[in-house]
C-alpha cells in the first residue's frame, strides 16, 4: 500500500465520524495525529498518556473494524503519546518524560521497560527454509518454553542471513505471552560500552543489578567481546547468574563458539552449553521465499512479477540483507522511472549486482573456452541437429530434447543462471528452463539413450570441462 | 407585552444576561436576549445553546407577553438612558418601543418561538448549595483549565459531588489546581460532572454569595437557579484523566515562602523572562532562594529571597506565569512549596489556612536545559 499514514488515518476518522457521537469525536480523535504506518499496523499519536489509554480501550478496537470499509484492508491501529510533547521543556502531568518508565498505567501493574526490538522482526516474517531450519525450530521451542530445553542458545552464520531476526522474533513471541517478562537486547559493543560506563561512573552495582535480574537476555554479535577480559568477566558472571536462576539467553555470532578467537575457554564452554544453531545460506528456493515474504509484507505483491524475483533470487546469494535491499531498490527506481517493474527494469536498476546475462560471458563461461554456445554446438553435434535450431522457436521432439540436454549441461556445468539460459535459448521463460530441466534429469534417469547421447555432447566439449 | 421596569434593575439584568449571549453566531436570534412579561415580573434569557442564563427581576407588568430583542444594542441603549422608569411594549410579533422619559426608540426582534428552548432540567432528584462555597471553589480552581484545542476534556473543570463534600478540579495537564470543600448537602448529591469554566464564571456573577442555589440535572446539563435566576449548562462528556494519581505523595523537601515577596521576585524575573516558556530558574538553598533568568537575546536576570528552607540545596525550573497565577488564588500569606526532585510535580500549599477544606496546586517544572 502507498498510502501515507496521514491519509489513512483520515480515511478511517471519515469513516468513524459517522459511528461514534460528535463531542466524541471532537474530545478523543480530533486532537491526533497519524505518525506511521508499517504493514497494516497504523501508529497515532495524542497528547498524553491520558488519551492514549482512552483511546485504546474505547476506540481501536472500532477503527479496527472500520479499517477494510475505509480502506479495503485490514489495519490495525495503536496509540501512542507523542513523542514532542515528551521532549517539550514544559513538562507534563499526564506525559511521562522519555527517560523514565510509564509510571502509573490504569492498571497500576508497571510493565517491564521494552527492549529495543525492531517490530519487523518476527516469527511470523522469519522464512524458514533448509538452511535455516535447525536454528529455526531450536528458536520455535526456546519460544514456547524459555529457559528450558535449549539455554542458552547459539546461533551462528554469516552476516544478513537473519541471526538477529531470528533472536529478536524470539524475544517478541515471549513478551508477547508474558508482557511483564524483563527482557534485554543489546549487542556484545554495547555491552561493553555500557559495562565500561558504569566503571567510570561508579555505578558497577547499578549495571549488575540491571543485567542479572532480567527474564531474557539477547546479545547480538558476542564475538565482540574478543579480547575484552574484564567484559568478559562480567559477561561470565551475568551469564552464571541468569543460567543458574533458569533465565535464557540468547546469543548469536558470525562462526561458532569454539572458533572464536580471543575467549575465554570457560565461557567457550558455557556457549556450548545449550543449543549451538547455524545459519547458513539460503539456497535459491528459499531466496525465492524470501522475497516473495518481503514483497508481501511491503504490498508489493502486484507490482513484482515472479520473473524478476526468480532473476534477483538467482543473482543476489551473499544474504538476506542484500535481498531485501534489491527489492527496495527496484521498486525505488520503477516508482522514480514511474513503469512497470520488468526483468529488463530490474536488470537495469540491479546492474551493479546483476552482471551482463550475455551467453559465454559472467556465469554463462568458466574460463575454459566452456559456454552455453559450446554446449549447443557440442549437444547439437551428439543429437544430428543444427545449433541454431536449439535457440529457434520450434518445440517439435526431434529439437526440444537435444535443447532440454543441453539446459540441463549448461546448468549443471556451468551453473548458469535459468533466466541466462532461458536468454541463450531463444530468449525462453525462466520457468520453461526449470520444467526442462526437470524433464531432463528424468530423461537421463529413465532413458538410457538419452543418457549416453548426454554422455557423448559432454565428451565433445573442450577438454577438462567434464 | 408591555411592561415598565426601573431603569437600574434593567441595567442589572442585561449585564448579568448580556455574557451568555454569543458575539458572533450562525444562528440570529441567538444575538437576542429573550423577554418575557408575566405577573411576577420580567424574565431575560440569553443563550449560546452550551450556556444559557435566565435572570428574573421585578417590574409593573401591564401586558403578560414575550419575543426577543438584540442583546448589544439594548444594552447599549440602557447604558445611556437618564435614571428614569423604562418602559417597553411589543408592537406585534417582533417589534417593540422603548420608551424612557423623553427618549424613544423603535427595535427590531424576532418572534418568541424562534428561540430555542432549554434543556429539561429535573431539580427534584438535586442538591442545594450555599453560593459562597461554590463561589470560592470556582474561584480557586476555574484559572487552571486549558484554553488549548489538543485537550477538549481538560476545557472543563471537574465538578465531584458526594453527599458531605464538594471537589473541584482543574488543569492544563501543565499546572493543576484542586480545592475540597465540606458541607451538607443530602443523599442525592452525588455525581462527577465537567462543567465549562464559561458556565461556572456565569454562576459567579448571577448568585450572589449568600444565596443558597439549587442544583438539578438533566441529560447532559446541569442547572443551577435560585428564586429569581437560573444558569444552566451543556457537560462536557467523557471521563476526566485521574488527577489523584498525578499529585505527589512523596515529595520530601519544602519551603515556607512568604507570598508577596515570591510574587513580587517572580515578576521582577519574569520581565526578562523568555516568552515562550517564562522560564525562572530557582535554586533552594538553607534559609534562601535564588532566581535566575538566563533568556539568550534578552539578558539575565538575578534575585533572591529568604524562605524557611533546609533541605539539600536544589536547582528547579518553573513557567513564572504558572507559579504567578498559583499565588495569586492561595489564601494565605506564607505558602508551602514542596517537590523532590527538578523533573516531579511540585506542589504549592496554603500554610495555616483557616479556611475549611483543602486545596493544593500542582506545578510540572520545565527543563532546565533545552
Amino acid at each position: 500500500m502507498d498510502l501515507a499514514p496521514q491519509e489513512v488515518w483520515s480515511r478511517l476518522l471519515e469513516c468513524a465520524r459517522r459511528e461514534i457521537a460528535d463531542h466524541t469525536f471532537k474530545t478523543w480523535l480530533e486532537p491526533t495525529q497519524a505518525v506511521e504506518l508499517r504493514g497494516d499496523k497504523l501508529t497515532v499519536a495524542v497528547p498524553d498518556q491520558f488519551s492514549a489509554d482512552w483511546n485504546e480501550s474505547k476506540h481501536a478496537a472500532l477503527l479496527t473494524s472500520l479499517a477494510p470499509i475505509a480502506l479495503g484492508q485490514p489495519c490495525q491501529v495503536e496509540f501512542i503519546v507523542d513523542a514532542r510533547s515528551r521532549q517539550r521543556v514544559q513538562m507534563d502531568l499526564f506525559v511521562a518524560p522519555p527517560s523514565s518508565s510509564t509510571s502509573g498505567t490504569p492498571n497500576g501493574v508497571t510493565p517491564a521497560p521494552r527492549p529495543l526490538l525492531n517490530a519487523k522482526y518476527t516469527l511470523d516474517n522469519f522464512v524458514i527454509g533448509k538452511s535455516n531450519e535447525l536454528a529455526a525450530s531450536a528458536a520455535l521451542a526456546v519460544a514456547e518454553a524459555p529457559g528450558r530445553d535449549f539455554n542458552p542458545l547459539f546461533i551462528y552464520g554469516a552476516t544478513g542471513i537473519g541471526k538477529t531476526h531470528l533472536m529478536q522474533a524470539v524475544a517478541h513471541a515471549i513478551l508477547a505471552r508474558n508482557p511483564a517478562m524483563r527482557a534485554a537486547y543489546l549487542g556484545a559493543e554495547q555491552f561493553t560500552n555500557e559495562y565500561v560506563m558504569s566503571i567510570q561512573g561508579r555505578t558497577t552495582h547499578d549495571f549488575r543489578r540491571r543485567f542479572r535480574e532480567l527474564d531474557l537476555l539477547l546479545v547480538d554479535d558476542v564475538h565482540f567481546l574478543k579480547g575484552k577480559e574484564a567484559t568478559q568477566e562480567e559477561f561470565f558472571h551475568t551469564f552464571n547468574a541468569l543460567y543458574e536462576g533458569g533465565r535464557q539467553i540468547i546469543m548469536t555470532s558470525d562462526r561458532p563458539p569454539s572458533e572464536i578467537p580471543g575467549i575465554e575457554a570457560r565461557l567457550v564452554t558455557r556457549f556450548q552449553w545449550g543449543m549451538v544453531a547455524d545459519i547458513e545460506f539460503p539456497d535459491f528456493e528459499h531466496r525465492i521465499a524470501i522475497l516473495r515474504s518481503k514483497a508481501h509484507q511491503d504490498h508489493l505483491q502486484h507490482t513484482i512479477p515472479d520473473d524478476v524475483l526468480h532473476l534477483i533470487a538467482e543473482h543476489v546469494r551473499s544474504s538476506v540483507r542484500e535481498l531485501e535491499g534489491c527489492i527496495i531498490k527496484l521498486i525505488a527506481f520503477a516508482s522514480l522511472r514511474q513503469q512497470p517493474v520488468t526483468v529488463d527494469l530490474a536488470i537495469e536498476a540491479l546492474r551493479d549486482r546483476i552482471r551482463p546475462s550475455a551467453p559465454g560471458s559472467g556465469h554463462g563461461s568458466d574460463g575454459r573456452g566452456l559456454s552455453i554456445t559450446t554446449i549447443q554446438s557440442a549437444v547439437a553435434k551428439a543429437w544430428g541437429v543444427s545449433a541454431a535450431a536449439l535457440t529457434s522457436k520450434s518445440r517439435t521432439r526431434e529439437v526440444a530434447v537435444p535443447r532440454q540436454a543441453a539446459m540441463l549441461l549448461s546448468r549443471e556445468l556451468l551453473n548458469a543462471h535459468l533466466a541466462d539460459i532461458g536468454n541463450a535459448f531463444g530468449g525462453r521463460d525462466h520457468s520453461t528452463v526449470i520444467h526442462s530441466l526437470e524433464r531432463a534429469r528424468y530423461l537421463r534417469a529413465a532413458d538410457q539413450e538419452f543418457a549416453e547421447r548426454l554422455q557423448l555432447a559432454v565428451l565433445e566439449l573442450p577438454a577438462g570441462a567434464a | 407585552m408591555r411592561f415598565t421596569i426601573a431603569r437600574e434593575k434593567l441595567q442589572e439584568a442585561l449585564t448579568n444576561v448580556a455574557p451568555a449571549v454569543p458575539a458572533k453566531t450562525t444562528l440570529p436570534v441567538l444575538a437576542n436576549i429573550l423577554v418575557e412579561a408575566s405577573e411576577r415580573g420580567v424574565r431575560f434569557s440569553g443563550t449560546d445553546l452550551d450556556v444559557a442564563v435566565s435572570v428574573e427581576v421585578p417590574a409593573d407588568v401591564e401586558l403578560p407577553g414575550a419575543l426577543t430583542l438584540p442583546a448589544k444594542r439594548l444594552g447599549e441603549i440602557t447604558r445611556e438612558l437618564p435614571p428614569a422608569p423604562v418602559k417597553i411594549a411589543a408592537l406585534g410579533e417582533q417589534r417593540a418601543t422603548l420608551e424612557c422619559g423623553r427618549t424613544k426608540f423603535k427595535l427590531l426582534g424576532l418572534p418568541r418561538d424562534e428561540y430555542p428552548a432549554f434543556a429539561p432540567v429535573e431539580y427534584n432528584t438535586g442538591w442545594r448549595v450555599k453560593s459562597s462555597v461554590l463561589h470560592e471553589l470556582i474561584s480557586r480552581t476555574a484559572f487552571a483549565v486549558s484554553t488549548e484545542e489538543s485537550r477538549p476534556i481538560l476545557n472543563g473543570v471537574l465538578w465531584e459531588v458526594r453527599p458531605q463534600l464538594l471537589r473541584m478540579v482543574a488543569t492544563n495537564g501543565h499546572r493543576l489546581a484542586l480545592m475540597e470543600s465540606t458541607a451538607e448537602m443530602g443523599k442525592n448529591a452525588t455525581g462527577d460532572f465537567i462543567v465549562p469554566p464559561r458556565a461556572l464564571d456565569q454562576v459567579r456573577r448571577v448568585f450572589p454569595p449568600e444565596e443558597e442555589i439549587e442544583i438539578g440535572k438533566g441529560e447532559n446539563h446541569l442547572a443551577f437557579r435560585s428564586p429569581l435566576a437560573s444558569v444552566s449548562t451543556r457537560l462536557i462528556e467523557g471521563p476526566y484523566p485521574n488527577y489523584d494519581q498525578v499529585i505527589p505523595r512523596d515529595n520530601d523537601r519544602y519551603a515556607i515562602i512568604d507570598r508577596p515577596s515570591l510574587i513580587s521576585a517572580l515578576r521582577r524575573m519574569a520581565v526578562v523572562a523568555s516568552d515562550q516558556t517564562h522560564r525562572v530558574k530557582l535554586s533552594f538553598n538553607t534559609a534562601l532562594l535564588r532566581f535566575t533568568v538566563q533568556t539568550p537575546d534578552v539578558g539575565e536576570g538575578q534575585d533572591e529571597i529568604p524562605v524557611a528552607y533546609t533541605g539539600d540545596s536544589l536547582d528547579i525550573g518553573f513557567n513564572s506565569t504558572y507559579l504567578l497565577e498559583i499565588l495569586r488564588y492561595m489564601p494565605t500569606d506564607q505558602v508551602r512549596f514542596t517537590f523532590k526532585t527538578a523533573e516531579r510535580a511540585a506542589t504549592l500549599l496554603p500554610e495555616n489556612w483557616a479556611g475549611q477544606g483543602k486545596y493544593v496546586c500542582l506545578v510540572m517544572p520545565l527543563r532546565l536545559v533545552d
